[in-house]
């Protein structure tokens, strides 16, 4: 019973099955779906009356060939051109009498799958032809089994991607497919376009004599590209023409091979067929032809591999084609092959012993072949694809000096090495690095040189610098090692200023470890003694004036500037009063401003006083109450004026701008009791006065420019007959100014410091405490401005002679 | 639920005292309104100034109970002011008692004791103040400090002014300088206060600012 492979999965079935048990594609072989994957529908209709083929039954397979045969041989016409036809002629069978083979071909079902089909021979060296390329034989050679009956060493040995770029490699055993699954992974059955099968171990005992390499050059040839194809089948050209093959059935089924593969071509190029007939890859699988193994060898083909009379034609053209090839291979392949492959070609008598061991088989493949052969026949039959074969003895470097040292093959060679290796071997010189490469080699010479290479045994076992000596150490080793620096001290030749800089640091790192008290910094004793100096020229000068210093005899100003002024204002004002008007006085001053004020406002109030009129007290300022008192006693203490007849000192009020504000609406409701607890505006001239309005004159004293600014806005604003007046600070001036230059005046008049003060007294002609005061004020401003000038310039020099040593600080560093 | 009454009544107190005060400047009808809230304002203010002294005793109680440094400064304190207390109480009796005033301790203790004490620092701001205007130039000397330090000069030179050493044209500059840059300046500067200060009391109003608290 046969198995059947499916032809999409590739799975094994029986022949009694019509589709696939695993995938379900229908297993049978006919004609209609043969026609159906490989010919356009328009040639369909020309083999509509093909017979059926049973693929398990290659009689069959043969009629049905014979049946297409002049349809396809009229298709071939059709699809290809006549040169094209001698390209593909090549396709020859290694074995022409047994049909076997192509029986197991047929069986694997795959005919529309494959790219190419090539039948084999069970000979080892048309096994390995079959397989690759002649010019890979000398790679392949030594990868081969020495089991050449059996595939199964070649799928141990085979690598995915040798394999995977043939485009012609065929199922071993039609019925074990378990061989072709184990002999290439999925991967590499994917890539392969056509699996030929091999003949059975029984057909392949006997033929263990190399095949010719140019019987096998045409089936290769029909694969690789057409432009490789055109050069090889040059060179086959100057070769001698190997023997002609004889075998008239291996010539017939061969050719109805080569239409199907040239059908195959068609179809490539036709986009109209199915992605899975594409073959877009065409894997050069150029062989080298070798005349003189061919010559050598054809006297000592089998039996099978004698062609038949009517196969003249056919090997007439081969022998062309293979002479055209092996002249092209040898003119363009000729660097690349060694100089050992030369002499065997030279060499036409060798027996086969000596051609095996030519090949260079592997030390796993290099057993004697024809004990391995006799070997085989006492091996059981299910083992016997082991026999001969042992993979413990394959040395693994041997394997791959095998595998790299010989020549690529040509199909390597041809496709990129011609051009591009030679020129890389122009630029790049054997054994001359680029420059950048030995820039990037660590430099292991100069660790001499620095006498630091005590760790020369070291070599770096891991990382990217691994294998390489002298690498500094990882940073473990970086720990302080005191005792072997002990042990070890450094040989160093040191002089006497190095020993003395060596003292110096080490004094240096001693002191740092010695802990020093935080001295305070210490102040500036010059800016000290200067604002001790200032007090005392203050306190000596304005003191001493005062105690022994008389009166200056002052000019009034002029008369224009009276009148403009606050002070010649105010005493306009205060000259029209007259006896009894009452007048209300806000003490809103601070006690330190006691001097100032009093100087500034003793005229005005003495004013007031000689005027006659009624004066009422009040403060927003706790203090203030006492400090009207302390006025009236300290500088109108000649009026002798009296509570509650004279005068009345309403207290304090509170609430600042609210009070004031309640105050100007309702005085008396907001402050009913004076100052001593006596009704305050029982008085006869508080008693007309219901608002702050009835009085004649509002004068507030202070020295503090945000109370005079709440008077003015909060009262003054609200005054309507009544003059608002102030005698304020010195300080105040620049912001009651701008009410007292308004138009309309929020402000009427006011008397600012001790200068209007005088001019005050001035203007009376009355010499007052301003009069008394002016000289020592004038003496302290003297003083006062004579310390800044001095002090200013010192000080302003020192600070540009440091910054011009740190200028030039800066500049040593 | 824990309903805080606290902010929302504040404020609306607040708010609401704040606008019938304000619009007592522009309806005379409400102006009885307007003083009446004013009048309370007062009542709580002069309150508050005894809650400020009663505070104060507290504070200073703690601190002289404790070991700090300070601690002698708060009994000089707080003897200080019980007894100005004490001795106001007293004149303040007398007073009544005699039906005329007498504060003659009262004036002596601010005589002899709280007048020389603020003078004498209004003094030591003089000579600092002095102080900083010489030593300008070192610590930064500049345009403006380089300008502060020359006015300062012709402002207190323009003041000098005694016949025989006065220069006439000081005085003209320091008149200048007080009439045109001071002035300026005086009046921008109060410009500034007046917005700041509508703009505070639109945001109390508003409910913005609670300078109250919340």
């Amino acid at each position: 019973m046969t198995d059947i492979l499916c032809p999409t999965c590739g799975r094994s079935n029986s022949d009694d099955q019509e589709s696939c048990e695993f995938c379900g594609s229908p297993l049978g072989f006919d004609d209609f779906s043969l026609r159906n994957d490989l010919l356009p529908p328009e040639e369909l209709d020309a083999l509509g009356s093909l017979p059926p083929v049973e693929p398990d039954d290659s009689s069959r397979l043969d009629d049905f060939f014979q049946s297409i045969e002049p349809e396809a041989s009229s298709l071939r016409n059709d699809f290809f051109p006549p040169d094209e036809n001698d390209d593909h002629d090549s396709l020859e069978p290694s074995e022409l009498h047994d049909s076997s083979p192509l029986k197991d071909f047929s069986s694997s079902e795959e005919i529309g799958d494959q790219d190419s089909i090539q039948p084999t021979e069970p000979e080892a060296s048309s096994l390995r032809n079959d397989f690759f390329p002649p010019d890979e034989d000398d790679v392949r050679d030594s990868l081969e089994p020495s089991e050449l009956h059996d595939s199964s060493p070649l799928k141990d040995f085979s690598s995915s991607e040798e394999i995977g770029d043939q485009d012609s490699i065929q199922p071993t055993e039609s019925d074990d497919p378990s061989l072709l699954n184990d002999f290439f992974s999925s991967e590499e059955i994917d890539n392969q376009i056509s699996i030929q099968p091999t003949e059975p171990l029984d057909d392949a005992e006997p033929d263990l004599e190399p095949a010719s390499f140019s019987e096998d050059s045409g089936w290769l040839d029909m694969l690789q590209d057409p432009d490789s194809t055109a050069d090889e089948d040059r060179e086959s050209e100057v070769v001698p023409v190997s023997p002609p093959l004889e075998g008239k059935s291996g010539t017939d089924w061969l050719e109805k091979i080569k239409r199907l593969n040239k059908s195959r071509d068609e179809v490539d190029d036709d986009s109209s067929f199915p992605d899975w007939l594409s073959v877009t890859g065409k894997t050069e699988v150029g062989q080298k032809a070798k005349p003189e193994e061919s010559d050598a060898t054809a006297d000592e083909l089998p039996d099978w591999l004698q062609m038949d009379g009517d196969d003249e034609k056919l090997n007439e053209f081969l022998q062309k084609k293979d002479l055209y090839d092996s002249d092209i291979k040898l003119e363009d392949s000729e660097e690349t092959i060694s100089e050992e492959k030369i002499e065997e070609k030279e060499t036409t008598q060798i027996s086969i012993e000596e051609s095996v061991e030519h090949k260079k088989f592997p030390s796993w493949a290099a057993d004697d072949v024809s004990t391995s052969a006799k070997d085989a026949q006492d091996i059981p039959e299910e083992l016997r694809f082991l026999a001969g074969v042992d993979p413990f003895q394959i040395e693994e470097e041997e394997f791959y000096d095998d595998l790299f040292s010989e020549e690529l093959p040509s199909w390597l060679t041809t496709a990129s090495g011609e051009e591009g290796t030679l020129v890389i071997e122009d630029e790049i010189s054997p054994g001359d690095l680029p420059g950048w490469v030995e820039a990037m080699r660590p430099v292991v010479e100069s660790m001499d040189s620095t006498g630091l290479s005590e760790d020369e045994d070291y070599i770096e076992n891991y990382g990217p610098l691994a294998g390489i000596p002298s690498v500094l150490p990882a940073e473990a080793e970086f720990a302080p090692d005191t005792e072997h620096a002990a042990r070890k001290p450094l040989d160093l030749t040191a002089t006497k200023s190095h020993q003395e800089y060596v003292n110096l640091l080490r004094k240096l790192i001693g002191e740092e470890k010695k802990v020093k008290p935080i001295k305070k910094a210490a102040p500036v004793q010059t800016q000290r003694i200067l604002r001790w100096l200032i007090a005392i020229i203050l306190i000596i000068t304005i003191g001493g004036t005062i105690i022994f210093g008389g009166t200056v005899d002052t000019q009034l100003p002029p008369e224009g500037q009276i009148n403009n002024s606050g002070y010649g204002a105010l005493y306009n004002q205060i000259d029209e009063l007259y006896d009894g008007q009452p007048v209300l006085i806000a003490f809103d001053y601070q006690p330190a401003a006691t001097a100032e004020m009093h100087i500034a406002a003793a005229a005005v109030v003495d004013h007031l006083m000689e005027q006659g009129t009624y004066l009422s007290f009040v403060s927003t300022q706790p203090t203030g109450p006492v400090l009207a008192e302390f006025f009236l006693t300290s500088t109108q203490e000649k009026h002798a004026y009296k509570h509650n007849q004279q005068y009345i000192n309403l207290g304090y009020l509170p609430g600042e701008s609210a009070g004031l504000v309640s105050f100007m609406i309702a005085p008396k409701k907001i402050i009913p009791l004076a100052f001593d607890g006596s009704n305050a505006w029982e008085s006869p001239p508080l008693t007309k006065v219901d608002s702050i309005g009835d009085f004649a004159m509002i004068l507030v004293i202070t020295d503090d420019p945000n109370t005079a600014k709440i008077w003015i806005e909060q009262v003054g604003t609200h005054l309507e007959n009544t003059p608002l007046n102030m005698v304020v600070s010195a300080q105040v001036e620049p912001l009651i100014q701008p009410y007292f230059r308004a138009s309309p005046q929020l402000l009427s008049g006011y008397v600012s410091g001790v200068i209007h003060g005088l001019n005050y007294e001035h203007l009376r002609e009355q010499p007052n405490l301003a009069n008394a005061a002016w000289l020592p004020f004038n003496i302290g401003i003297f003083i006062t401005v004579g310390t800044i000038f001095i002090g200013g310039l010192a000080n302003g020099v020192f600070s540009l002679f440091s910054r011009h040593r740190a200028g030039l600080i800066g500049e040593i560093k | 639920m824990n309903i805080k009454l606290r902010a929302p009544v504040s404020a609306a107190i607040a708010i609401g005292v704040g606008v019938v005060v304000l619009a007592g400047y522009f309806i005379p009808s409400i102006t009885n309104i307007r003083f009446a809230l004013l009048r309370t304002g007062l009542v709580l203010a002069a309150v508050a100034l005894l809650v400020g002294i009663i505070n104060l005793l507290s504070v200073h109680f703690k601190k002289m109970g404790s070991d700090n440094e300070n601690s002698g400064y708060s009994l000089i304190l707080v003897i200080a002011l019980l007894l100005t207390l004490v001795v106001g109480i007293i004149d303040m009796v007398q007073s009544y008692m005699l039906g005329q005033p007498n504060f003659q301790m009262t004036n002596w203790i601010f005589t002899y004791i709280q007048l020389p004490i603020e003078t004498s620092l209004l003094a030591v701001i003089a000579v600092s103040l002095t102080y900083a205007a010489a030593s300008i130039l070192r610590k930064r000397m500049d345009l403006f400090s380089i300008t502060f330090f020359f006015v300062i000069l012709l402002v207190l030179l323009g003041s000098f002014s005694i016949p025989s050493a006065t220069l006439p044209f000081l005085h003209v500059i320091r008149d200048w300088i007080v009439r045109v840059p001071a002035l300026g300046g005086a009046r921008g500067l109060l410009i500034g206060i007046a917005l700041g200060t509508i703009t505070t009391g639109i945001r109390i109003l508003m409910g913005t600012d609670r300078p109250y608290g919340d």
